[in-house]
């Protein structure tokens, strides 16, 4: 991943530029795609419980890095929507697929030694694909882009609130 | 059709998917043919059956000149001596170097990347401020319906600044 910090920042980017047009609380749609940009992050969890202690606790093969796949995160986005009331369901159900989407294409950039990122498209598509290698994770040049793009974004939204009002 | 269970059974449902697919990626194997690299893991599992393979590692610099890292996983560890590595190291550096595996610990790299100590509290310290930004957000614009046992948008954030909606 670039930082986490980064990942919601485009979350609230992508955010913003939804809210304007779907129905609903602006903000918490926008905290909706947020959300969702951190969904594939679960993954950190083998920082606590390592893939490797799960194979032993249960006898079967297993890996965390599941959460962070294209189908990882169809089954978390679809858990997240399920725990919202019905009127909000399918709203939220897109902006949080949205929301970490971004991540993962996002991730899809990183540096690899290798040359091939980590294969983050399961079960759709379960070779490396090759990076172009724009960053690494602990990069901060990406982090401030983000967050002066999504300054950008906020200001004019809001402009454009207050226009209207 | 909307019932409190309907909705059980259906994270039931996805959380069982879910579990399904932590099993199946644990199943799939490196494969270089596929662009996936053998790493750490298998490394330190038989190192022998790996030899003149292209793998991908990483770990610590332990020493420099030759430069040495530190492979290692809950259990053990392993010190691989990294060759043809050109970029200039110190110990404590964390470094993912792509490359062959060779006889007696050794690797001959083709590639490679470089963390220094401080860009990894960097990355945690900002990450854990993006987390903390959404949970926040979370907090503030959205509440959980006891009755329904659902969680909804609040009709007023908790908190709003400038009187507007983008809290």
């Amino acid at each position: 991943m670039p930082d986490l910090l980064t990942h919601v920042l485009v979350g609230s980017i992508l955010g913003t530029l939804f809210a304007r047009r779907v129905s609903g609380k602006p903000a918490a749609t926008t905290t909706v795609v947020m959300l969702g940009a951190l969904l594939p992050d679960l993954t950190k969890i083998q920082i606590v419980v390592p893939s490797a202690r799960m194979e032993v606790l249960l006898g079967v093969p297993f890996a965390w890095h599941a959460l962070h796949t294209l189908g990882g995160v169809l089954l978390t986005a679809g858990i997240g929507a399920l725990l919202v009331n019905p009127t909000n369901r399918r709203r939220v159900l897109g902006l949080l697929l949205a929301g970490a989407t971004s991540h993962l294409v996002l991730d899809s950039f990183l540096l690899k030694p290798s040359g091939y990122a980590s294969p983050m498209w399961c079960p759709f598509i379960t070779t490396g694909l090759p990076t172009p290698g724009l960053y690494v994770s602990y990069d901060w040049w990406p982090t401030l882009v983000a967050g002066v793009l999504a300054l950008i974004v906020f200001l004019r939204t809001s402009q454009r609130i207050s226009e209207h009002q | 059709m909307d019932s409190r269970r309907a909705r059980a059974l259906g994270i039931l449902v996805l959380v069982c998917l879910l579990a399904g697919m932590f099993v199946w990626a644990g199943s799939i194997t490196p494969n270089p043919a596929e662009n996936r690299y053998p790493g750490n893991t298998e490394l330190l599992e038989d190192y022998e059956a790996y030899i003149g393979d292209p793998v991908q590692i990483s770990g610590p610099v332990v020493h420099t000149e030759p430069v040495i890292i530190r492979i290692s996983n809950s259990h053990e560890s392993r010190e691989i001596n990294v060759q043809n590595f050109h970029p200039s190291v110190s110990v404590g550096e964390r470094i993912v170097v792509f490359g062959t595996v060779g006889d007696d610990n050794t690797l001959d790299s083709d590639d490679a990347v470089v963390r220094e100590p401080w860009e990894a509290k960097y990355m945690y310290l900002v990450s854990f401020v993006g987390g903390l930004w959404v949970l926040a957000r979370l907090v503030n614009g959205w509440k959980i319906n006891t009755d329904r046992w659902s969680v909804e948008p609040r009709d007023t954030p908790r908190f709003s600044w400038g009187g507007g909606e983008d809290a």
